[in-house]
């Protein structure tokens, strides 16, 4: 350590909770003076240094992380965590570390904000029977004579405090390489052998190597290996600590449950490229978060585009404008005026910083966004950056003045919200757009400046591109054209973050739908449609079932009439015979509300055959559904069947089914059910099934009580029964050890 | 005075660029902005509040205690150069298990040069 510019007799470091024991330079053993306040520890060094001098601390101490808060992206601050630390519980026994945003001065000194970095070395003495992760690499491993082992890591790149990570825990390994990389995948034991590469999507892994690694020009990742471990209870969704990358129990499942799920590839993806956009450089604060996540977030869409085409992309492209979008509130990315920097992880940072990559992208073209990428992290290697870093390494790749973009995107708010009409004068041959910016609001820009493109399709298979510059708050543009239009399509490309209305005629989606390139154009056009009672939209329905993307043939089976005959024979093909799990799914659900018609034998098949868990997880909520709503009472045992199979959301329902069901029966049917859902309230390892099992008794209890109220035989029928789920309700309350179901149940079931 | 400065000369440029086939360009008279630069003002408090009126009733010194400074989380001063981490971890699983509030404890060196 040594002061950076001015000399100094002191030095004050973040340390969170610790007790120290010695507090000394390195090599002495005498105390230096220091005074504490449980948050920082402000040393007194007992002379003055300059920037030429270079000390070194030694810290002798015992640190008890504690957590104070959390926000809704890290959902706690301890720093440092033990699962299931006496063994009683049923799950592995793990500790694991997650420092972001500023938690790692919980067990370790530091100066404790992103615009710090330095290298790293790491001894960790557990018992053998343990794995130990860290940054960089295993360099040795030394058993002890007391049955422990110390496994040293180093880490010789340097990067930010919050980077740090260590994990412990009984996890089997498995070994991977792409080419001079080492790949390392840490999950339980439990898992298969053949899923272990599944859960991290191997071969993804090495294409993302690839696709990265050649786009941006690098050839070496930071830390030298790429290590990824699944924890449990984890805090958040997963974290790029460098070269080994935290991740959430979701990443981990069958292949049932991998089978086209996209969001453990994206996730893979987005911690990956913080190995560059974070990590090798980072965001010199939490205002600067964008800098981080935005990119990351865009790797998501650069990941799908290589292995899938622009169709998924652009599907994913659309997911994270309405995230932008649904946050409800407008904000610039770079904003130095947050409450609390838990505040910065938004949908701003992730979401509108992927999109603005998305806009500079297509501004200067994939060679020149690739290259200045490269110069900026080869420009700013090792360090921390500000928003204007990238703007320079732009304009030197580019030539151009990027100003404005930069200053529009990254320091105002909002986006522009368009209203576009179109016209065409017969006489002249005029094509006419008038398009007037309507945003308003604190740190809007009144005008945005919008390099877009107006296709002009003529029929026949003729279309005129018009590049314009839209930088008025009402503006017009006019262009000659041979004969009347079939369409005219602003922002055809489809890359603009805009809000944006147009007088597009139902004919004119019709034809949008069938002749206009991308995905967001059929998107488009059949969203709006959706509204038309126009017999053409219901025409481009039925074509959308056969749509080449699988999104589009997903949103169809949900706008088609499912009551038409035709449309059911159609939808239960889907059902089976569609590639892509979704839409299967699709199907099931639009068939499953069909009134008066029995699919039953097709939800059978369908539980029987499909390889896909999402699938066969509707298959049961529709099945179970039909159950729910007879009086037979023996389709009980189909519930208690399934339910270990169906999880997350969708428990939700099934077991809302189930309750519905079991309450129609006498009171000892309605007591062994309500006994068999306690047992899963109350140790099922899975928060959601917990929670499902717990609101079936509540949904119960709140049948019971509406009857006994409307029959006062009843009353007197069941009122031990109700006191006795009352009791349940409590019971599992007060043995629920999750906060934050701790905090749903009280809200919900008093 | 500047508030108004900025917007009339704005609006000017606004309006001798326009071209005869495009509308006229509206947007607020008072905007405050430029695009090229961060721009960052102080924020009118509510005179309403007593303790904000002063005693005299003087409008210059209304105006001068009248406007704060937006909330601002600089970066952190950064006054040394931390260049090497080394760290000596062992873990009390025993003790996490008998006492909740200490969910760890190390005994752990810190070295840093």
């Amino acid at each position: 350590m040594k002061p950076l510019f001015y000399a100094t007799n002191e030095v004050t470091l973040d340390a969170k909770g610790f007790e120290f024991k010695q507090l000394s330079f390195a090599g002495k053993s005498d105390n230096l003076k220091y005074q504490y306040d449980g948050q920082q520890v402000k040393i007194d060094l007992g002379k003055t240094f300059t920037r030429k001098d270079t000390f070194e601390l030694f810290f002798d101490y015992v640190a008890t992380p504690e957590q104070s808060g959390g926000s809704d992206a890290i959902t706690s601050d301890k720093g440092l965590f033990f699962i299931n630390a006496d063994g009683t519980e049923d799950k592995p026994q793990q500790i694991w570390t997650q420092g972001e945003t500023e938690n790692n001065s919980r067990w370790f000194p530091t100066f404790d904000k992103p615009n710090e970095r330095c290298t790293q070395e790491i001894y960790i003495t557990v018992q053998d029977k343990y794995k130990t992760l860290s940054n960089g690499l295993l360099t040795k491993s030394t058993k002890n004579a007391d049955g422990t082992r110390t496994d040293y890591w180093k880490m010789d790149q340097p990067h930010a405090p919050y980077l740090f990570m260590l994990a412990v825990g009984d996890f089997a390994v498995v070994q991977d390489r792409w080419k001079d990389i080492p790949l390392e995948y840490y999950v339980e034991p439990k898992v298969p052998r053949t899923g272990q590469r599944d859960i991290f999507s191997s071969y993804p892994l090495k294409m993302l190597g690839v696709l990265f690694r050649i786009k941006l020009g690098c050839k070496n990742i930071h830390g030298k290996k790429y290590s990824q471990v699944v924890v449990r209870d984890y805090v958040s969704g997963a974290m790029e600590n460098t070269s080994a990358v935290v991740f959430g129990e979701f990443m981990q499942g069958d292949k049932d449950f991998l089978m086209d799920n996209l969001t453990n590839e994206k996730v893979v993806a987005h911690e990956m490229f913080h190995h560059w956009f974070g990590d090798y450089v980072t965001c010199e604060s939490w205002a600067n978060l964008t800098m981080n996540e935005g990119f990351a977030n865009y790797s998501e869409y650069l990941w799908l585009e290589h292995k899938y085409g622009k169709d998924d992309a652009d599907y994913h492209w659309l997911q994270e404008l309405r995230g932008y979008l649904g946050q409800g509130e407008t904000l610039p990315l770079i904003r130095y005026g947050y409450g609390d920097k838990e505040e910065m992880f938004d949908a701003h940072s992730y979401n509108k910083g992927g999109m603005v990559l998305h806009m500079l992208r297509q501004l200067v073209g994939d060679e020149a966004f690739f290259a200045a990428l490269n110069l900026y992290l080869t420009r700013n290697a090792y360090t921390e950056v500000e928003a204007d870093e990238l703007r320079l390494a732009f304009e030197d790749i580019t030539g151009r003045d990027l100003i404005w973009f930069f200053d529009q995107w990254y320091f105002n708010a909002g986006h522009p919200v368009l209203d576009i009409t179109y016209g065409y004068d017969a006489a002249s041959k005029m094509v006419s757009v008038a398009v007037e910016q309507q945003q308003k609001g604190d740190q809007i820009p009144p005008i945005f400046q919008i390099p877009t493109t107006i296709d002009i399709y003529l029929g026949e298979g003729k279309k005129i591109s018009k590049e314009v510059l839209v930088n008025q708050r009402k503006q017009f543009f006019e262009f000659e054209v041979p004969n009347a239009p079939k369409l005219v399509n602003f922002n055809s490309d489809k890359k603009l973050l805009a809000v944006v209305e147009e007088n597009k005629s139902d004919e004119e989606y019709v034809f949008q739908y069938y002749n206009a390139p991308t995905y967001l154009d059929r998107y488009e056009a059949l969203q709006a449609l959706g509204e038309s009672e126009s017999p053409l939209a219901s025409s481009v329905f039925q074509a959308a079932l056969d749509d080449k993307f699988y999104g589009l043939r997903e949103l169809a089976v949900y706008q088609v009439n499912i009551n038409n005959e035709t449309i059911q024979k159609k939808a239960i093909y889907l059902a089976e015979n569609d590639p892509k799990a979704a839409v299967r799914r699709a199907a099931l659900e639009q068939l499953s509300s069909v009134e008066g018609e029995d699919f039953s034998a097709l939800f059978e098949r369908v539980i029987k055959n499909d390889v896909a868990a999402s699938v066969k997880t509707a298959a049961r909520l529709a099945v179970s559904d039909r159950y729910a709503a007879t009086d037979n009472l023996q389709y009980l045992t189909f519930f208690e069947e399934n339910w270990d199979k169906v999880d997350n959301y969708d428990a939700i329902a099934f077991f809302r089914n189930y309750a519905a069901l079991a309450a129609k029966g006498d009171v000892t049917q309605i007591q062994s059910s309500a006994d068999k859902l306690k047992v899963i309230a109350v140790k099922e390892s899975s928060i959601w099934k917990r929670f499902s099992a717990m609101n079936a008794i509540f949904g119960m209890h709140t049948l019971l009580a509406q009857q006994m109220e409307e029959d006062a035989t009843k009353a007197t029928t069941f009122k031990a029964l109700d006191d006795n789920l009352l009791q349940m309700i409590q019971d599992i309350k007060s043995q629920e050890k999750d906060s934050q179901l701790q905090q749903v149940y009280n809200a919900r079931f008093n | 005075m500047r508030i108004l400065f900025f917007s009339v000369a704005t609006l000017l440029l606004l309006l001798l660029g326009c071209k005869p086939t495009q509308s006229l360009i509206s947007f607020p008279l008072e905007e405050e902005r430029t695009m090229d630069t961060i721009f960052v003002s102080a924020n009118e408090l509510d005179i309403e509040s007593p303790e904000l009126l002063d005693e005299t009733g003087e409008e210059e010194q209304i105006a001068a205690t009248n406007y704060e400074l937006p909330a601002f989380n600089a970066s952190q001063t950064r006054t040394h150069d931390l260049l090497h981490t080394k760290l000596e971890v062992s873990f009390n699983w025993e003790k996490a298990t008998s006492e909740w509030k200490s969910l760890f404890e190390d005994e752990a060196t810190f070295l840093c040069y």
